[in-house]
């Protein structure tokens, strides 16, 4: 059994007695706590170290998931994508523009029974500056967003289930950025103005949680840079260094404020936004930085 | 109350690169209807450069390809100068807006993301971003995030939720007129004070 440590909660951070104490979510069921042991070992230490546990349920599927994660490159997935194919029941409206000389893609995405999403990037080909600006799978005060999966191209990220909407689009951008500037090298990736719900909870939680770790060694572990990571991975490129917290345009604010403005008064989402909340142990009175950048280099594979 | 004219202006695009993903003026058919509709008169869209517009008075609305420091270069001085105060800039990314406006003093500013959600018929609770003092005018409020805000301008909220984006626009471009020429009238009120004050000492006023 790995050395999991008593992990209570952190001074500041609520949330039920049970989260991430491993002796806790041993006694509450030891035989099914063993067998996670055995099968997770170190991955299940990692996950209670940096991510909110309140349960072996959770644990489980949750490492279960990571497990599934495509983590390698999936020969020819980003090559098979063609931007001006269509696919059934989805259409693409890509919009380039310039902004002195950073050329911009934003894609307004109409998917199956009447979906929007909405997902804008940038490229500078003088600093060869990928910018992930916004990726929207549902829009302010919409219930049903996008469908998590396409099935576009000769090639599935994921064998019979598709690709992940977030990245076919991203990899749709990149090409017609690639089509636009004749370039194809890129070598930083920046993540513009972070306003995603859970990265900004988790992170909180995290900075509770590891105050002695940098943001930039905490931000890692977050869905918005795992998303990138992806698409950087099945794009061609890796990550080289470390990754970097920007607070330039980041502000410390309640977050029922950025849940507000991206609820619209959906009731769906008010839900939602209520769950990851219990998830975090936070209320949204809870004062967090938001609206922060990422930014990491990459190379090609 | 006076109606003014409000333009659409398209820009072709200058550049052979920027080929098939170019707006085209099709794009604002209803948004322009609708925002005539609303204002009372018929907002015509325009397929050129803003350098060659003709348009001497009222609002104009620019949807373009590259930025509005490229748009304006080629425009004559006397243009370029009192231009901006009437302009409102169209799809323009929400990371740029702010800027933009602060740095021309712009009208107003619709985002790229903002339309994207009008297009889809998202619920109708934020509108363009526009100047600070003319929200409790028009019945809105500045949106509370302090990104979505500089020092003279933010996202404009609206306090009803009745009001869809091209309504949202016409009554802030109403406002926004009625300031200006409130501005103008104290701006003439000043300089005849200015005028009457400055005179030299024993001269009849």
């Amino acid at each position: 059994m790995p050395d999991v440590g008593r992990g209570g909660a952190e001074p500041g951070v609520q949330g039920p007695e049970v989260e991430n104490d491993p002796v806790n979510l041993k006694d509450s069921d030891p035989q099914r706590w063993e067998a996670l042991v055995s099968v997770f070992g170190d991955e299940l230490l990692e996950y209670l170290k940096y991510q909110p546990a309140h349960s072996l349920t959770e644990v489980e599927n949750a490492l279960y998931n990571e497990r599934k994660r495509i983590k390698k490159r999936v020969g020819d997935l980003f090559e098979s994508i063609d931007p001006n194919t269509p696919i059934t029941d989805w259409t693409f409206e890509h919009i380039q523009k310039s902004e002195n000389g950073t050329v911009v893609i934003t894609t307004d995405v109409f998917g199956p029974n009447g979906t929007v999403g909405y997902f804008e990037r940038a490229y500078d080909p003088t600093s060869k500056q990928l910018e992930l600006r916004y990726a929207f799978l549902r829009l302010s005060g919409m219930s049903i967003g996008l469908p998590n999966w396409v099935r576009g191209g000769d090639v599935f990220m994921v064998e019979g289930k598709g690709t992940p909407t977030v990245q076919y689009v991203t990899f749709c951008q990149m090409k017609l950025l690639r089509a636009a500037t004749g370039q194809t090298e890129i070598a930083k990736v920046k993540m513009c103005s972070i306003q995603n719900i859970e990265t900004v909870l988790h992170l909180h939680w995290l900075r509770k949680r590891h105050p002695e770790v940098s943001n930039d060694d905490l931000i890692g572990h977050t869905a918005s840079v795992k998303y990138a990571e992806t698409t950087m991975i099945q794009s061609g490129y890796q990550i080289t260094g470390g990754i970097r917290y920007v607070s330039d345009n980041a502000s410390a604010r309640p977050i029922g404020e950025l849940m507000k403005f991206q609820e619209g008064g959906d009731l769906t989402r008010i839900r939602e936004n209520d769950g990851l909340l219990e998830r975090f142990g936070f209320t949204r009175d809870t004062v967090m930085e938001q609206n922060f950048d990422i930014e990491f280099d990459v190379l090609e594979a | 109350m006076s109606v003014i004219p409000i333009t659409l202006v398209v820009e072709p695009t200058p550049d052979s690169t920027l080929s098939q993903w170019v707006v085209k003026p099709e794009r604002y058919k209803r948004f322009a209807a609708e925002l005539g509709q609303y204002a009372g008169i018929t907002v015509p869209i325009v397929h050129e450069h803003l350098s060659s517009t003709q348009i001497r008075d009222g609002f104009v609305i620019l949807s373009s390809s590259v930025s509005l420091s490229e748009s304006l270069k080629k425009c004559d001085n006397a243009l370029k100068e009192e231009l901006p105060r009437r302009l409102i800039l169209l799809e323009i990314s929400r990371q740029k807006a702010l800027d933009e406006l602060e740095r021309y003093k712009l009208a107003a500013v619709v985002d790229s993301l903002r339309f994207a959600e009008w297009m889809a018929g998202a619920p109708p609770v934020f509108g363009p971003y526009g100047r600070r003092d003319l929200a409790s005018l028009m019945g809105a409020n500045c949106a509370s995030l302090p990104f979505l805000g500089s020092d003279n301008y933010c996202l404009l909220e609206n306090k009803t939720s009745t009001r869809d984006l091209p309504h949202f626009l016409a009554d802030y471009l109403q406002a926004y007129a009625q300031a200006m020429q409130n501005s103008s009238m104290l701006e003439k009120m000043l300089r005849a004070h200015i005028a009457t004050t400055d005179k030299p000492t024993g001269m009849p006023s």
